[in-house]
C-alpha cells in the first residue's frame, strides 16, 4: 500500500516529475503549473516522512539534505509568483524609465520597476572574423539613492543590478536615425529615434516604417550605406557607419536624407539629425536567487557529509567474499 | 607540424592496447595489471599533452566543439578510472567492462572534425570550468558504478562468472558501485548547481527548461531514484546494476546526445 511519507509514493511522484520536465520543455505547455503539482505533491510527501520517520531526526545531515531540498521548493515557488521578465530596447543617450517592450512576471510582483531609470550612454560590440559576435560592452548612467551619478560597463554576462533587478545586454541591436518632426499645423515639434531591424542579423533589410506623431501617412526609412560595415575577413567593431544616408519614402515621393538635413512633406518637416544605435536588454528579477543558492549548496554539502559519516569501512574486502554470493 | 593529432592518435593506440589486454587478461585469468596501468598513464600522459597543444593554441578549454567534448569526456573518464583503481585495485578487472564502452566514444571522436569552434563571450568564465570539471566528476563516478554492475551482470552467465571468479561477491561490488552512485549525486547536484549561476549571468534566467537542462534534471532524477531504491528495497544486485546502466545511458544521452541534436544555448549557438 502506498502512503503519505513514504518511498514508494516519493518514487511515483518523482515519474510524475519527470513527465511533467518533459512537457515542461516544450512550449506549448505552462511550465509552471505543470511542476507544481508533482513538486508540490513530492514537498508534502516529503515533510511528511520527515516529520513521521525517526531516521531523519537520527542522521542529522540526511535531514539537513531534505529540510534544503524542501526549502529549494518553497523558494522556487516564491520566484514564481513574484519573477518578472521583460524586454526593452534604448538608443544612445536614452533614458529607461520603467516601460519595457514586453514583459511576463508573476501574479505578486510590485511596480518597483517603475522607479527604475537608467542612461544608455553608448556601447560597442566586438566581432571576430565571420561574422562572430565577441564581447559587448554598454556604458550605463544612473543616479544613486543619494542621487549620486554612478556610471558602469556593463554586457554579456555582467548586468546592470539596479533595486533587484537584472538588465542584460541582448545579440539585439541596430541603428537608430534621430529625427525631428515638426507637424505642418504647427506644434511642438517632437524628436525621437526609429529603431531599424537587428544588425548584423538583418544585414540586408536595413528599413523600418513608421508613422510621425500626430500623422497618418507612414514614412518608409531605408539606411543606405556608403560602405561596407562587416568585414567576414577580419576582426571588426560595431559602431554607427559615418558614411551613409537615409533614404525615406512617403507614397510616391521619395528622398535621400543626410545627417543635418531636411525635408517638407505633406503632413510636416522631417529633419534628420544623425545616426545612433540602440540596444536590446533583458531585464530578470528574483528575490530569491541567493537564497536558491545557499539552499542548494546546504543540500548538496549535507548529502556529502550525509555519504561521508555512512559509507566507513570497505566491505567489498571481506576475506571469503570472492565470487557470486 | 602540429603536435595535437599525432599524439591523440598515440593515445588513442595506447588506451585501445590496453582494452586488449584488460580483455585478454580477464579472459585468460591473468591480468597484467602493472601493465595495463602503465600503458593507461602512458595513453592519458599523451592525450593530456594534446588537449593542452590545443587549449594553448585556442586559449580555450576543450568544451565546444563536438570534437573537444568527447576529447576531453575520453580523459577525464579514463583518468578518474584510473585514479580510483589506483586506490581500489579491486575496480582494475572491470577495466574490461568500461574500455569497450570508452572505446565507442573514441570511434566516434575520430569521425569528428577537428577545427576550432566559435567560444561565446559568455563562455569566458571561471564558472564553466567548475560547471565542466563537476560534470567530469559525477560521469566518471556513474562510469565506475557501470563497470562494476557490467561484472555483476556479467557474472549471471558461466563465461562472466569464470572471467570474474577472483573478485569479491556481488553484494560487495554493489555496495562499492552504490558508493559511486552516491558520490556521482553529489557531483551532479554541484554541476547543476554552478550550471544554474553560470546560466543567470550568461542568459539571464538560471533554469528555463532547455532541453540539455531538462535532461540533466532527468539524469539527476533517474540517479535520486536508484539510490531511494537501492537503499529502501535492497533489490537483487543485477537490478542494481540495471539501474546503475539507465543513469549511465541517461547521462551520456545528455551529455554527448543532446548537445549534438539541439541548437539550445548549451551549443553556443547565441
Amino acid at each position: 500500500m502506498v502512503r503519505l511519507g513514504s518511498t514508494r509514493l516519493a518514487l511515483a511522484l518523482m515519474g510524475l516529475l519527470a513527465l511533467a520536465a518533459v512537457a515542461a520543455s516544450r512550449d506549448a505547455f505552462p511550465a509552471g503549473w505543470l511542476l507544481a503539482v508533482p513538486l508540490g505533491l513530492l514537498a508534502l510527501n516529503l515533510a511528511c516522512a520527515v516529520a513521521t520517520h525517526a531516521s531523519f531526526r537520527a542522521q542529522p545531515a540526511l535531514l539537513a539534505f531534505h529540510l534544503a531540498l524542501l526549502a529549494v521548493v518553497v523558494l522556487a515557488a516564491a520566484g514564481r509568483l513574484t519573477y518578472l521578465k521583460g524586454t526593452l530596447e534604448l538608443s544612445d543617450d536614452e533614458e529607461f524609465t520603467g516601460t519595457l517592450n514586453s514583459r511576463e512576471q508573476g501574479p505578486m510582483h510590485g511596480d518597483a520597476i517603475e522607479r527604475v531609470s537608467f542612461t544608455q550612454r553608448g556601447f560597442v560590440v566586438h566581432y571576430e572574423p565571420g561574422m562572430k559576435r565577441a564581447q559587448t560592452l554598454a556604458r550605463i548612467a544612473w543616479r544613486d539613492a543619494r542621487g549620486a551619478l554612478r556610471e558602469a560597463v556593463v554586457g554579456d554576462d555582467t548586468p546592470l543590478r539596479l533595486a533587484g533587478y537584472r538588465f542584460y545586454t541582448t545579440p539585439n541591436k541596430g541603428f537608430a536615425p534621430e529625427f525631428v518632426w515638426q507637424g505642418a499645423r504647427g506644434g511642438a515639434p517632437a524628436r525621437g529615434t526609429v529603431h531599424l531591424p537587428s544588425f548584423p542579423a538583418q544585414l540586408a533589410s536595413q528599413q523600418q516604417e513608421w508613422t510621425p506623431p500626430g500623422g497618418s501617412q507612414a514614412l518608409q526609412t531605408r539606411l543606405e550605406l556608403e560602405a561596407p560595415l562587416v568585414d567576414l575577413e577580419r576582426p571588426w567593431v560595431l559602431r554607427a557607419p559615418v558614411a551613409h544616408a537615409l533614404a525615406v519614402s512617403s507614397g510616391a515621393q521619395r528622398v535621400v536624407l543626410r545627417p543635418g538635413e531636411s525635408h517638407a512633406f505633406a503632413e510636416g518637416t522631417l529633419h534628420y539629425l544623425g545616426l545612433r544605435m540602440w540596444m536590446g536588454y533583458s531585464v530578470f528579477y528574483d528575490w530569491t536567487l541567493p537564497w536558491l543558492f545557499a539552499a542548494a549548496v546546504l543540500a548538496a554539502l549535507a548529502l556529502g557529509a550525509h555519504y561521508v559519516a555512512r559509507f566507513r569501512g570497505e566491505p567489498w574486502q571481506v576475506p571469503g567474499a570472492a565470487g557470486r554470493a | 607540424m602540429n603536435a595535437e593529432l599525432p599524439a591523440l592518435w598515440s593515445a588513442l593506440a595506447a588506451y585501445a592496447l590496453a582494452g586488449s589486454l584488460a580483455f585478454a587478461g580477464v579472459a585468460s585469468g591473468r591480468l597484467p595489471e602493472r601493465w595495463l596501468m602503465r600503458l593507461l598513464l602512458l595513453g592519458l600522459a599523451l592525450h593530456a599533452f594534446s588537449l593542452g597543444v590545443r587549449w594553448e593554441r585556442l586559449g580555450h578549454g576543450p568544451f565546444l566543439t563536438m570534437y573537444e567534448i568527447l576529447s576531453s569526456n575520453v580523459w577525464s573518464l579514463l583518468a578518474i578510472f584510473l585514479f580510483a583503481a589506483w586506490r581500489l585495485p579491486v575496480l582494475r578487472p572491470a577495466l574490461a567492462i568500461v574500455l569497450p564502452l570508452l572505446f565507442v566514444m573514441m570511434l566516434w571522436l575520430a569521425l569528428q572534425d577537428p577545427r576550432a569552434g566559435h567560444l561565446p563571450p559568455t563562455y569566458k568564465t571561471a564558472l564553466l570550468y567548475v560547471h565542466v570539471g563537476f560534470g567530469k566528476v559525477f560521469l566518471g563516478a556513474v562510469l565506475i558504478a557501470v563497470g562494476l554492475g557490467g561484472v555483476v551482470l556479467a557474472r549471471l552467465t558461466r563465461r562472466g562468472a569464470a572471467w570474474f571468479a577472483a573478485l569479491p561477491g556481488d553484494r560487495q561490488l554493489d555496495e562499492l558501485a552504490y558508493r559511486f552512485l552516491a558520490l556521482a549525486l553529489v557531483f551532479e547536484t554541484l554541476m547543476l548547481i554552478a550550471g544554474a549561476v553560470w546560466a543567470q549571468d550568461a542568459w539571464g534566467r538560471y533554469w528555463a527548461w532547455d532541453p540539455l537542462e531538462t535532461w540533466a534534471f532527468l539524469t539527476w532524477l533517474m540517479l535520486v531514484c536508484a539510490l531511494h531504491v537501492r537503499a529502501t528495497f535492497r533489490p537483487a544486485p543485477p537490478v542494481s546494476a540495471a539501474l546503475a546502466i539507465g543513469v549511465f545511458v541517461l547521462a551520456f544521452l545528455t551529455f554527448f546526445g543532446v548537445p549534438f541534436v539541439t541548437t539550445a544555448p548549451h551549443q553556443g549557438a547565441i
